[in-house]
């Protein structure tokens, strides 16, 4: 226990919330009509649950045309379809002198590249390019981590000034540029770079956002055009931009002319935030379909937001148990667990390979390589690579 | 008709209602959407009230689900979580009081959202560094980095407001009316 973790208790502990428009009574009374609802809903929704339970396989579903509920794959991961791959080797990646702590964000197609942050009791966050494991800081100014990076080793990343401003920066040639920004606006992140070198991010504008990308490193961002605020987290080699809308519930894409559209749902399905996009693959989630046959359970909850893989030119989408953090051109997804569990590289074909921890640590991939033999991440507070051959 | 379990819920929601909005409050930083998250948290405690009453540590299962609530939402909508907090034009940090909660709600403002979140989790809802990242879908050295990050630009932003007054350091051994 330090000063600072003592004053910060007692410093949140004076933020009011305003004045209660609930009392005990009333949450009384919207429990029980839930309770009404649920039993009327548990009649009606056998044939759904049937559904969910036969999907153990990993089915997909179109979202074109009449679509089934979509299923939860990994429900079955103890009577895996295909016979498991020998489990890949880990290994921790070497930190910059005086970093004590930091982790992998993103990697190059290739794997030869790999971006994320350091940090040590003096410097929250710095951020870094391991270029074949070989680490190397990034001088920012104020605090910053690493978003994106390309086989070129063009890397790009947010940074915090100090007094709070965000700012979006690319890191090339040995030097650091912050990115321009449009008129009106004052802030921005950037969360991934293609191979030529196009970058997209969030802008600022106050307490609005937009989707952006500058087209080079030198260029202001141009605005991609949306019906409300949006955010981008990720571009493809052929300029598709993928991201989502600011009011959630709706996952969105532009094409590399910059038009936009929002990702048709299968029926019961909300979806979410696309989080990345390589070759013709999109991951991010979507709002399981059916939390209630799901419930929480001391020790036990489930999520009632699950991971999600589309292939962009059908349409089609698996659901996955757990967050993907990488996708390749191969569909391969690199997922880590909720909370207990091995993180894995799984394939559309529902086949998986483990991602071992280390000293009873759980892995969480944010990396994987083009031909599916290289993932990286974190491990407690270390970064780590993973070689599977 | 209240069941002697539908007594007991309304006694546990009346003695933990105030944390769990403040909790809410800290992490969404808009008291409406505090209260959705409140109320689906305890319609969702309703619902399974009668296994969970007997649970040993309700407070931390109950958090548990108040915080799953939180992150669904924030998956859903990141946007709008990011959205309610940053402020790039607030008025300066009012100087009059160390304990003004207004300084304090603007300075959370002004962090990071993930920065924000792991300060509340682990020093609000005091989870520990694993169980932030759990909550959070996040590695728990993002959640240390995010932590660092967090508490030094709040000291910077809160500049003098930042050093505890000797009431608190009065306060620590012993507890004062």
């Amino acid at each position: 226990m330090t000063p600072d973790t003592d004053r910060v208790r007692e410093l949140l502990g004076t933020v009011d919330p305003p004045p209660a428009r609930m009392m005990a009574t009333d949450l009384l009374a919207a429990g029980r009509r839930a309770r009404r609802r649920r039993r009327q809903w548990a009649v009606a929704g056998v044939a759904g649950l049937a559904t969910l339970g036969a999907g153990a396989a990993g089915t997909a579903v179109s979202l074109a045309g009449a679509t089934p509920a979509p299923v939860r794959p990994a429900v079955a991961a103890s009577t895996p379809a295909a016979k498991p791959a020998a489990p890949c080797v880990v290994e921790r990646l070497d930190l910059p002198p005086g970093a004590k702590a930091g982790g992998v964000n993103t990697g190059s197609p290739s794997g030869r590249y790999l971006a994320g942050f350091t940090s040590n009791a003096s410097d929250p966050g710095t951020p870094v390019r391991w270029d074949g494991g070989k680490a190397q800081a990034i001088r920012v100014p104020g605090t910053g981590e690493a978003q994106g990076v390309n086989d070129k080793g063009v890397v790009v990343g947010e940074g915090q000034a100090p007094g709070g401003r965000m700012y979006a920066w690319a890191y090339a040639d040995g030097k650091v540029t912050e990115l321009r920004l449009p008129a009106g606006y004052t802030g921005a992140e950037a969360r991934g770079i293609n191979a030529t070198g196009q970058v997209t991010g969030v802008l600022f504008a106050g307490d609005r956002t937009a989707a952006g990308v500058w087209d080079s490193i030198g260029k202001t961002a141009r605005v991609l055009d949306a019906p409300e605020d949006a955010m981008a987290f990720g571009i493809s080699d052929s300029g598709v931009v993928v991201g989502g809308l600011r009011g959630g519930g709706a996952a969105y894409r532009w094409d590399a002319g910059g038009r936009g559209k929002a990702l048709p749902a299968p029926s019961g399905v909300t979806v979410g935030d696309l989080h990345g996009v390589r070759g013709d693959w999109a991951y991010g989630s979507v709002a399981n379909p059916n939390p209630d046959a799901t419930p929480d359970e001391p020790g036990g909850i489930r999520d009632s937001i699950v991971a999600a893989r589309w292939h962009l030119p059908t349409g089609r989408l698996t659901l996955l148990d757990g967050d993907i953090g990488a996708v390749n051109p191969a569909g391969q997804a690199a997922v880590s667990p909720i909370g207990r569990g091995t993180a894995t590289i799984q394939s559309p074909d529902a086949t998986k390979r483990k991602l071992p921890g280390l000293a009873g640590k759980v892995g969480h991939p944010y990396a994987l390589s083009d031909d599916g033999t290289r993932a990286a991440g974190t491990i407690g507070d270390r970064p780590v690579r993973w070689i599977c051959r | 008709m209240a069941t002697e379990e539908d007594l007991e819920y309304v006694e546990y929601v009346s003695a933990a209602l105030d944390r769990l909005r403040r909790t809410a409050y800290l992490l969404c930083g808009d008291g409406d959407r505090a209260d959705d998250i409140v109320q689906a948290t305890l319609v969702a405690v309703y619902l399974r009230w009668s296994r969970i009453r007997t649970v040993s540590n309700i407070d931390g299962y109950v958090h548990r689900v108040l915080v799953r609530r939180y992150i669904d939402e924030r998956r859903a909508g990141w946007a709008r979580v990011l959205l309610a907090w940053r402020h790039t034009d607030l008025p300066a940090p009012a100087a009059s009081s160390v304990e003004d909660s207004h300084a304090v709600r603007d300075a959370l403002a002004r962090l990071s959202r993930g920065q924000r979140a792991v300060l509340v989790l682990r020093y609000f809802c005091d989870l520990s560094v694993e169980d932030t990242a759990a909550a959070l879908g996040c590695s728990p050295g993002s959640v240390k980095s995010q932590t660092h990050r967090g508490l030094a630009a709040l000291r910077e932003l809160l500049g003098d407001q930042w050093r505890p007054t000797p009431q608190t350091l009065m306060n620590r051994p012993r507890s004062m009316p």
